[in-house]
């Protein structure tokens, strides 16, 4: 027996028409007040109502997740490679990447503050400590994916470090450093939203934040879905060269 | 020429390798064989470099075999075929080379896979490859290192029965017409009688040379050549 098969793509667009359409049915049939649920339109409307203030907002956001994502996903790819590459280094670090996981980073956020005050580049920190940790795991671990069989082969020809390092160990470290980069976004994002309720200096975390002191879920499910689209298409991008990265490896 | 004496290697408590002398003169085709665990592997790996000994020495070209690494004058063939996968059949003959620091000579790669059969398999991905391809795409790439000595772990063991013989017939051409030094490992006693100048057998527990057979077979030998009296 076989269904027909729908494109790839549309069974997420499918689920997310439909959970739209259930919230819809839900607040008209029940009469949810707008002010805790309001219908899907009325956020529609919000944001086209006033776009420059969303487009800002989403503009600040999308800057925090890009530089500071970028800084914290570099950073822990070069700390993934020092530590794959250099074994006592990953058996004394390890353990505390992994705890450093489990520790909720939002702890770091007064230091952070202290540091480099309330603004720009306390988010942009924020961001970059969220993206580093998955990043720097992945990373590592994914130098454990070079079969012995060709560190022999390498070992055979007397091939140098480096030189292994780049055509042998990075290659087949990839997936699992784009499998890194695919955390570390979406952890980007949820790191620029948490950024802007406590630094406060804009954005949709911001937007948010005013929102629900105000009790104006409209607002703030106008910004969330916001959130959503940005980090849905760094998923979907990261994605994709996942897809690429996989093709050739395996 | 490879000079083997007394090499020991223990791993812990376990004696892989137990005083084993061995000596494999310049163009010569040598062949190991045992069971399971009687030490061929390791005693090939001592030789190319990748197993360091417990005890004893080994000499290839009358130097330590780090030297030859080095020199790029060891060609491995391992068990599995060890294809980068991201690399076709001709970027992975010539990046060995590379990874030995030489000229990657291409176009003698490209001509070197022509005449191993693998003409239409040149710019293929190692997935789009059967394994005896594969094996065969690694053959030839440790040829193209230009080593002088090639030495051979079971490079037909993941083979089926007939591929086995057709690739071993293959390897027996190149070395014909290359002047090599090859120590051969292999379970399979008529691959190894049928390739070899000489077979040493081994035993395990612990792991140890047994006897050296000279094979007085002439060449060429063919699969046809298992069939005579002689062979038995």
């Amino acid at each position: 027996m076989s269904h027909p098969r729908l494109p790839e793509w549309s069974y997420p667009v499918l689920a997310l028409a439909g959970a739209v359409v259930l919230w819809a049915a839900f607040v008209s049939l029940l009469g949810v007040p707008p002010y805790l649920l309001p219908h899907p339109i009325e956020v529609a409307r919000r944001l086209i109502g006033n776009p420059d203030l969303y487009l800002d907002a989403a503009v600040a956001t999308t800057v925090k997740v890009l530089v500071g994502g970028a800084v914290g996903t570099l950073l822990g790819f070069l700390i993934g490679v020092a530590v794959g590459e250099i074994p006592p280094l990953w058996r004394a670090i390890l353990p505390y990447l992994v705890v450093a996981r489990v520790l909720p980073v939002v702890s770091l956020a007064p230091l952070l503050i202290i540091y480099f005050g309330v603004g720009f580049a306390t988010g942009v920190g924020f961001v970059a400590l969220m993206a580093l940790f998955p990043m720097a795991i992945s990373t590592a671990a994914g130098f454990r994916q070079t079969p012995d069989a060709a560190l022999d082969l390498t070992r055979s020809v007397d091939a140098s470090r480096l030189r292994v390092l780049f055509a042998v160990r990075l290659p087949y470290a990839a997936p699992d450093v784009v499998a890194g980069l695919r955390q570390s976004v979406t952890l980007a994002v949820v790191g620029a939203v948490l950024a802007e309720w406590f630094v406060s200096d804009g954005g949709l975390g911001y937007l948010i934040l005013l929102a629900a002191e105000s009790i104006r879920p409209d607002i703030m499910l106008a910004s969330l879905s916001l959130v959503f689209v940005i980090g849905f298409s760094l998923y979907g991008a990261v994605g994709l060269l996942g897809a690429r990265v996989r093709r050739r490896v395996e | 020429m490879i000079e083997v004496e007394n090499l020991t290697v223990r791993f812990d408590d376990l004696l892989a390798l137990d005083a084993a002398s061995l000596s494999v003169d310049d163009g010569e085709f040598v062949t190991v064989v045992g069971p399971s665990g009687c030490g061929k592997t390791t005693l090939l790996r001592s030789v190319g470099g990748l197993q360091e000994p417990t005890a004893g020495q080994v000499r290839v070209g009358g130097d330590p075999p780090e030297t030859a690494q080095s020199a790029g004058d060891l060609g491995f063939v391992f068990q599995s075929h060890t294809l980068f996968p991201w690399k076709t059949a001709l970027e992975n003959v010539v990046f060995l080379r590379e990874l030995a620091g030489r000229e990657p000579q291409r176009e003698r790669a490209r001509d070197r896979l022509t005449a191993a059969g693998l003409g239409d398999a040149v710019d293929a991905y190692p997935r789009e490859l059967s394994g005896g391809m594969c094996q065969r795409v690694a053959i030839v790439r440790a040829m193209h290192l230009g080593a002088s000595t090639l030495l051979m772990d079971e490079p037909f063991g993941e083979l089926d029965e007939l591929t086995r013989y057709d690739m071993a017939a293959s390897v027996l051409e190149s070395w014909r017409d290359s002047n090599r030094t090859v120590l051969f490992v292999t379970h399979s006693v008529p691959e190894a009688v049928l390739l070899g100048d000489r077979v040493v057998v081994m035993a395990d527990n612990p792991g140890r040379i047994v006897d050296r057979v000279d094979v007085s077979l002439p060449r060429p030998r063919e699969e046809s050549t298992m069939d005579t009296a002689a062979f038995a």
